[in-house]
């Protein structure tokens, strides 16, 4: 049931080199750079209304230190930060500003060891390069993959029951697809808050909080194949793709930050109703699961994580 | 300018590297690379190896993978090298 949170807010990630990170994120991705302080750079996707939606934080290790969510209002903010300390999650209390633009913010541990946070509140700067009313189709001056939005997050971490019991019973995520074994126990979890098929996923690893890619969305299948000439132009290290993936069944091309953080675009992709029953693929399908058309894993997309 | 790789250990093997691109680049070209390729930045810690002889230049690479003890011992990830000289390499990273 919808508690109100509202979408993926905002994903702080570590890199080795900021310049190196924004000629990968802004350069290619096509990412906007809206500010600079000693530690971070702010990026935006261009159809997005907050200020920013994207962290990059210089850091002599990679992964990720956390991702917000929105949520509808203040008072949202205080009954969800209420449902978190009465399910028995620690929750710590961020002043407004202490992030730039942005409200106060309640952070919490997941049980994959993952830092998430709730925020009602941050600068809204509409959509970049076009205006408010009477608003062309796309602005012109767009970089590399011209990415619209920051998406969602796939995690890697140990506790999946648990992290499920907190989105579902506490944050009011629905379950739309999971990956099974044979005794019915959950490997994958793809977990929605909106219409889209995930907002955040988790799959079962033996280390906690790891970080498996931050995806952004694309609108259309030859948008997904001009990323990859560009990954290609770039010579960015790539994953894998340009493929399908059975799993929500969207379009995708995963490739490498310079810091080794994985990257996603995708398109497409199912949507959900809260009144879908999960969709579920058995842990044998899993080739297929993952890539749809190769039908075989990739060790790499399974063990390289940071 | 390439230089000589002596790969020991396993994945014993003996191969030519540019020394204008990282060690992992190199051998990632190479139908079985006797390093495992993972993220190529640095992150993941998959192309960890011990340079046992030799010498090169070396990127940042993630503290949780490399510590400095580690650094100082030629204890490296791959991806992050680039061979100023022939070289002796034994491949430690695992894939998790």
């Amino acid at each position: 049931m919808k508690k109100g949170v509202m979408r993926p807010g905002h994903v702080q990630i570590r890199v080795l080199d900021i310049d190196e990170a924004l000629a990968h994120y802004c350069d290619l991705l096509g990412l906007i750079e809206v500010s600079r302080d000693s530690d971070c750079a702010y990026l935006k996707a261009w159809t997005e209304s907050d200020v920013y939606s994207v962290i990059l934080r210089k850091s002599d290790t990679a992964g990720m230190d956390f991702m917000g969510f929105k949520v509808l209002d203040e008072a949202t903010l205080d009954s969800l930060r209420q449902d978190l300390i009465d399910y028995g999650v620690a929750v710590e209390d961020i002043a407004a500003g202490e992030l730039p633009n942005c409200g106060r913010r309640v952070q919490f541990t997941a049980p994959t060891g993952h830092r998430f946070e709730l925020y009602a509140s941050k600068d809204q700067s509409g959509k970049w390069g076009i205006a408010d009313r009477n608003p062309e189709a796309w602005p012109r001056d767009l970089k590399g993959m011209k990415a619209t939005r920051f998406d969602h997050c796939l995690l890697y971490g140990d506790d999946i029951d648990g992290v499920l019991g907190l989105f579902v019973d506490v944050l009011g995520f629905d379950l739309a697809e999971q990956v099974v074994d044979p005794e019915d126990n959950k490997i994958g979890i793809f977990l929605t808050c909106s219409m889209k098929e995930h907002d955040v996923a988790f799959i079962k690893h033996p280390e906690k909080d790891k970080f498996h890619h931050a995806s952004f969305y694309l609108n259309t299948w030859e948008d997904i194949l001009r990323a990859a000439d560009l990954i290609s132009m770039h010579d960015t290290p790539l994953d894998i793709g340009p493929t399908r993936h059975g799993l929500t069944h969207g379009q995708t091309i995963y490739f490498f930050d310079p810091s080794g953080n994985r990257s996603e675009v995708f398109t497409g992709g199912d949507y959900f109703y809260p009144d879908q029953k999960p969709v579920t693929w058995d842990v044998e399908q899993l080739g297929k699961a993952i890539f749809y058309h190769d039908r075989q894993l990739n060790e790499r997309f399974l063990s390289v994580v940071t | 300018m390439s230089f000589v790789l002596t790969m020991v250990g396993e994945a014993a093997c003996e191969l030519r590297v540019s020394g204008q691109i990282s060690l992992l680049h190199s051998v990632s070209k190479t139908a079985n690379s006797p390093i495992n390729v993972g993220c190529r930045g640095g992150g993941c810690g998959v192309c960890k190896v011990q340079v046992l002889e030799g010498t090169y230049k070396h990127k940042p690479m993630s503290k949780a993978h490399i510590t400095n003890k580690e650094l100082a011992r030629g204890v490296v990830l791959a991806c992050r090298i680039i061979p100023t000289s022939d070289l002796t390499v034994l491949a430690i990273g695992e894939c998790k």
